[in-house]
């Protein structure tokens, strides 16, 4: 950490992240009033009316390590943006001040909110070689919804009818709860004796410590019509909901073929309208039948 | 028997269901040999360096000094890529699972099983197969077939199985139904070696059969050219100049490609420079007249003060003569007679690390068949995306983090094309030393020795090691005693003294100790390294632990971390661990390496164990040799500084 309290930042992450020059300052009153001098993403976000995003957080104690307000001074498996920091209270507030006055200058409007933004993912189909490369650079669906995945923060959703029990995209999903991530998952006919969702679900249930497991809910929505000898309903949605910021919706389901040889399109949604993917999801999810694990 | 299509990845089918291997088939629980496979001619891959790979392989085996692998070389060896698998139903002893009955049916043939219909002539119940077989370690298997009744009358035609102790396979016999004759036991002499007695295997079991084989990286080269390229000395030597920065100028400037420095002869450049000076005369004072002048046979030289350096560009020659002159293999310099070798494993390595970290040099849109191209990103390209940098804050305090573990530039690195390649199997026991390698039989009946390859992309983590500070490490640690100190300041120094003081040639077969102690050490550190890493790796990125795979270049030196899972929807991980988990896996990393629970044992004895930095065979290029943990965090009393800063907390 430096003496020199009259220092100018050299780095502008802060500036990069937030555009509401209010919320900066409430950051650094927040830091400034705390008694000691070790700080979490939990304490600045105790200071906030809206608690931090893990991107908001990440470029918070970035710039302020890079400008020497702050060293790492624990880790945490989840990631930087959950470490613990040893701060200079001073040096907050210069680095934080600075931060603050390049936004006011920069006459960004406060809380202008990011326009959504859409993209197509997809899965080709095995053995076939695109031609243009637009087709070659679209994104791969496996990956996108992992690297999602492994961005949450707070929640995730998932609609998805069929499973794969041996996909490593599930040992994926089963890490979230681990990582204190609430997750929902709403699916069908797990009852089936015979079926892979069954074994899926038990296997991710195994996957997840105990006590962890309060934050993996199931759902199952799927009834057939003796009457009819039909089905009457029954999910079918591919969808998986990232903190109420980013949504994927699709064709593919959750399985080897889907993944990788099948073709199968889809889009990744950021922005606000994401919420309405949720709100939509709970309401269904709501209505579904819960699932006692293990099955 | 249904011919069983290829389902699965290609890379697991070649593990476990290579030719002469035995399988359950699904649900109709039979068991079923591999009895061949159908496969194309691969001729686009670097057959000689995978040749000689083979050939290591197989001197650790018992019959190293037999056909076909004694003195194996490349024009032995036919590579091919399997595309269907063709299996029959294996062992040929079948039982009739009625308790009171147990009739024995054997034939020579799957096929004149067709006639029984599956049932028991005797009673009508269902056949069994016989669930064992047996197995030698010279890599025969048989069936366990009962002897005819010594009653030419009777045959085979009355045989039963006593099965009297259901528990101890052991004591099960054939006798004849009508006499009540001995008819054989479980066992019997290997057929192939007759040597021993063989006891049977359940058909399940592990022992039945070990497949042999690698992994990999496997770059193509530049068709068109590859003809006219030569290998050995000059082309290590062009891969070492640009390695060193030598070749900066006409690679760059000009747009050259390894493969075209590896081709251009002294006599090539003259003409070109010729060309040129030509088309620049034109230009200069006509067209008409030039021509005139060739045509009278003036030379143009004499005429025209022409520059020397019209045309830039070093010849094949001109780049191997300097380098000569530059760089002293260890291997060199000790009169080894197998220098060849290790500019065969020096061309490897160079040409994976340059193109894997920098690309390909020329137009990939003008060449044919190099889509298989990897396509590195760096740490500093990565930082320079506006739009990453918002997505990932965090990413700019990456360098600072890595170089906490003295990594000085990190790639991560698309379509990197591995080669899998299984060259045999043994059979009985794993040992390489008390079993015989089997070579697979040639699908056409040819006299060549097929190995089956397939070709996949993958992705991988390439860590560049500080080198000045293994330098110092290396001083503090004393082993640079009589060893000249290279200048710590000048990359290039430093690059050219781990060439000169690495012996590749000591790698190459990772079953056997290392001799030269530099060597030695500098392998140690970096094997280490390289553990630590990919342990944690795994859980950052959602790999499984096996699915990632190493291969450390200490002549470099360099970590490339990648993932050899045969799920190609698994792709992506490496790329998430890159751009978003730096921090933790470090930390991590550095935390984990610190104590194991064996500790104190296991700190003071090897340093390395299975609790702290031992990884699967699969996913260790040399089976767990050369780890030890004190490398990185120091150790035994002083003796052994520590590599790594670990006063991060
Ligand atoms: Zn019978
Ligand atoms: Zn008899
Ligand atoms: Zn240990
Ligand atoms: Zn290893």
């Amino acid at each position: 950490m430096t003496d020199d309290h009259d220092a100018i930042c050299t780095n502008f992450a802060v500036v990069r992240q937030f555009d509401d020059l209010d919320r900066v300052v409430a950051i650094r009153d927040t830091i400034s009033a705390l008694n000691h001098s070790d700080v979490t993403r939990a304490d600045v976000d105790r200071g906030l009316e809206t608690p931090l995003t893990t991107r908001e957080a990440a470029a918070l104690f970035t710039c302020l390590q890079k400008n020497g307000a702050a060293t790492q001074s624990a880790t945490d498996e989840r990631g930087f943006w959950a470490y613990t920091f040893e701060v200079d209270p001073l040096e907050v507030d210069r680095v934080l001040t600075q931060q603050a006055a390049v936004i006011a200058s920069d006459g960004r409007s406060p809380q202008t909110g990011k326009d959504e933004v859409v993209e197509f993912v997809a899965t080709l189909p095995g053995g076939f070689e695109p031609t243009s490369a637009r087709v070659r650079s679209i994104p791969d669906i496996a990956s996108t919804i992992r690297n999602q995945v492994f961005n949450a923060d707070s929640s995730v959703r998932i609609a998805n009818p069929y499973f794969d029990p041996s996909l490593e995209l599930v040992s994926d999903l089963a890490s979230l709860p681990r990582r204190g991530v609430e997750t929902q998952l709403l699916t069908r006919e797990t009852a089936d004796e015979e079926g892979d969702t069954r074994t899926t679900l038990n296997k991710m249930w195994d996957l997840i410590d105990e006590d962890n497991r309060d934050n993996f809910e199931v759902r199952d929505l799927y009834r057939w019509d003796e009457s009819q000898g039909s089905q009457a309903f029954a999910t079918h949605a591919k969808i998986v909901i990232v903190d109420c910021r980013v949504c994927y919706v699709g064709s593919a389901n959750l399985t080897d073929t889907s993944l990788s040889t099948n073709f199968e399109f889809g889009v990744v949604v950021e922005g606000d309208i994401v919420e309405d993917a949720a709100t939509v999801f709970d309401e269904v999810f709501e209505y579904s039948y819960p699932v006692d694990l293990p099955i | 028997m249904a011919d069983s299509e290829m389902k699965r990845g290609l890379a697991q089918v070649m593990y476990r269901f290579g030719p002469e291997s035995l399988f359950d088939y699904g649900r109709r629980g039979l068991s079923m040999k591999v009895s061949r496979w159908e496969t194309n001619k691969i001729s686009s891959l670097d057959a000689n360096y995978v040749a000689e790979q083979i050939a290591t392989h197989a001197s650790s085996f018992r019959n190293d000094d037999e056909d076909p692998w004694v003195d194996l070389t490349v024009d032995d060896v036919d590579f091919r890529r399997p595309n269907r698998v063709v299996g029959s139903l294996y062992p040929l002893t079948m039982y009739c699972q009625n308790r009171s009955c147990h009739r024995v049916v054997s034939k020579k043939e799957p096929s004149h099983f067709v006639y029984t219909n599956g049932e028991c002539p005797e009673c009508s119940d269902e056949l069994r197969q016989l669930a064992f077989v047996l197995v030698h370690d010279c890599g025969n298997m048989m069936s366990i077939n009962p002897q005819p009744c010594s009653n030419p009358d009777h045959g085979y035609d009355h045989i039963y199985l006593n099965k009297q102790n259901i528990n101890d396979p052991l004591s099960w016999h054939f006798y004849c139904g009508e006499c009540g004759d001995f008819c054989g036991n479980m066992s019997k002499r290997c057929t192939k070696c007759h040597k021993e007695r063989v006891y049977f295997r359940p058909i399940a079991s592990n022992s039945v059969y070990y497949s042999q084989g690698d992994v990999l990286v496997n770059l193509p080269i530049d068709q068109r050219y590859s003809d006219d390229i030569e290998y050995g000395e000059s082309w290590a030597r062009i891969l070492m100049a640009a390695h060193l920065g030598d070749l900066d100028d006409v690679v760059e400037e000009e747009g050259k490609t390894y493969e075209e420095l590896g081709r251009m002869t002294t006599d090539e450049r003259d003409a070109k420079r010729r060309e040129k000076q030509i088309e620049d005369l034109k230009e200069e004072v006509g067209a008409e007249q030039v021509e005139k002048m060739i045509e009278s046979g003036v030379d143009i030289e004499d005429v025209f003060d022409v520059a020397e350096d019209t045309i830039k560009g070093s010849t094949r020659e001109e780049v191997v003569e300097e380098n000569r002159e530059r760089v002293k293999l260890p291997s060199q310099r000790g009169g080894d007679s197998d220098v060849d070798q290790a500019y065969s494993t020096l061309s490897h390595e160079l040409f994976t690390y340059l193109r894997s970290t920098q690309g390909y040099e020329g137009n990939l849109d003008a060449t044919d068949g190099m889509e298989r191209q990897p396509t590195p990103l760096s740490l500093d390209g990565l930082l320079e995306q506006e739009d990453f940098l918002e997505s990932n804050p965090e990413a700019e305090v990456y360098p600072e983090k890595l170089q906490k573990v003295n990594i000085a530039s990190a790639w991560v690195v698309d379509n990197l094309p591995l080669l899998n390649y299984t060259f045999g199997f043994t059979r009985d026991r794993p040992e390489r030393s008390r079993t015989d390698l089997q070579p697979f039989p040639h699908p056409r009946g040819e006299d060549s020795t097929p190995v089956y390859v397939d070709q996949t992309p993958s992705e991988a983590i390439v860590l560049q090691v500080d080198r000045s500070a293994i330098i110092e490490w290396l001083d503090e640690k004393g082993a640079l005693r009589g060893v000249e100190r290279p200048d710590t300041d000048d990359e290039s120094d430093l690059k050219e003294w781990f060439l000169e003081n690495v012996d590749t040639n000591e790698l190459r077969d990772h079953y056997s100790p290392i001799e030269d102690d530099l060597t030695r050490e500098v392998y140690t550190l970096l094997h280490s390294m390289s553990h630590a890493l990919m342990r944690t790796a795994s859980g950052q990125c959602g790999l499984d632990s096996n699915s990632i795979s190493e291969y450390v270049m200490p002549s470099v030196p360099a970590i490339f971390l990648y993932a050899s899972s045969t799920e190609h929807f698994s792709l992506g991980g490496m790329h998430t661990l890159f751009k978003t988990r730096i921090h933790p896996w470090v930390d991590e990393t550095i935390a984990d390496v610190q104590q194991c629970v064996y500790d104190p044992v296991c700190e003071h004895e090897d340093g390395a164990c299975h609790a702290c930095l031992h990884m699967s065979e699969v996913a260790c290029e040399s089976a767990n040799g050369n780890l030890d943990r004190r490398y990185l965090v120091g150790g035994d009393r002083g003796r052994i500084p520590a590599f790594w800063e670990s006063g991060y907390v």
